[in-house]
């Protein structure tokens, strides 16, 4: 059963093109299953993996909604122009 | 999706009545201001195309059918402001070689010759977000808004490529390069910053 695994085994590139895609969610069950297994033996895989994540996580965090009393001040123009 | 559905309508917005005029401000115009910073514009002209976007909007509003829906409308008339006052300040990058950047790093059985390097994921939060922010600066404004829309926002891929105007198929290669050229970036300031 595992030698038939490793035969399906998808390698680093195309590993690596799943997760900077549409990631492993958009995969198949069995495909999501050998890319985990996957990056569970390879340190540089799974380094990608968490890079892609909190580049992610940082983007969000830098691109939030602004709020505060300036917000408000502008909503107030823009309505005063409308 | 559409809170002001339940508030107001299009109707009150082309009766020009205020509390839907106001209204329609307090909802979108936050997310209108984050998607103009997010494209690398300054706060002034952020504040400058959010309100063009509202003025444009009003102003077509007659020929508004309702097939997208406003949130989506919306973003797409502020996209399109922006973008034009974007090209007025910079040329836009011409070539996208990051995909022969990242094929380098791979032998022909496709297993890494030149690893990723970088932070571990887990380390330096505040220094890894500036660099991104910075990063995300060089990314040009389709992929900066796609990677918005789709990340920050949460918007689905068809309104996205109703936004961009390009095919689902485009719209994920933009989505993989905005990744890769991200990473690469931040891969490049952290050993800089090691030397």
């Amino acid at each position: 059963m595992m030698k038939l695994m490793m035969a399906f085994m998808p390698n680093c590139r195309e590993v690596a093109k799943t997760l900077c895609g549409e990631g492993l969610a958009a995969e198949p069950w069995h495909r999501r299953l050998l890319i985990r297994l996957h990056l569970s033996q390879c340190e540089f895989c799974a380094r990608f993996g968490r890079q892609m994540d909190r580049i992610c996580e940082a983007l969000k965090a830098a691109w939030s909604e602004p709020q505060g009393e300036d917000v408000e001040a502008f909503k107030r123009r823009v309505i005063a122009r409308l | 999706m559409e809170p002001q559905a339940i508030r107001w309508s299009l109707e009150d917005l082309r009766a020009r009545k205020p509390e839907a005029l106001t209204a329609m401000v307090n909802d979108h115009l936050p997310r209108l201001l984050a998607g103009a910073l997010s494209l690398g514009l300054s706060r002034p002209d952020a504040e400058e195309v959010v309100q063009e976007t509202f003025v444009a909007f009003l102003g077509a509003l007659d020929r508004f059918e309702g097939r997208s829906s406003l949130r989506t409308y919306l973003f797409g008339i502020l996209y399109h402001k922006a973008s034009g006052l974007r090209a007025k300040a910079r040329r836009e990058e011409g070539s996208d070689d990051i995909e022969a950047v990242v094929s380098a790093r791979f032998d022909p059985a496709g297993m890494w010759t030149r690893p990723p390097g970088g932070p571990e994921a887990l380390a330096l939060d505040g220094e890894i977000r500036r660099w991104v922010e910075k990063c995300s600066e060089g990314l040009p404004d389709a992929q900066k808004t796609a990677f918005f829309l789709k990340e920050v926002d949460g918007e689905t891929p068809e309104a996205i490529c109703n936004i961009l105007g390009v095919s689902p198929t485009n719209l994920r290669v933009m989505l993989h390069r905005a990744r890769l050229k991200l990473r690469e970036c931040l891969e490049l300031n952290w050993d800089k910053s090691r030397r």
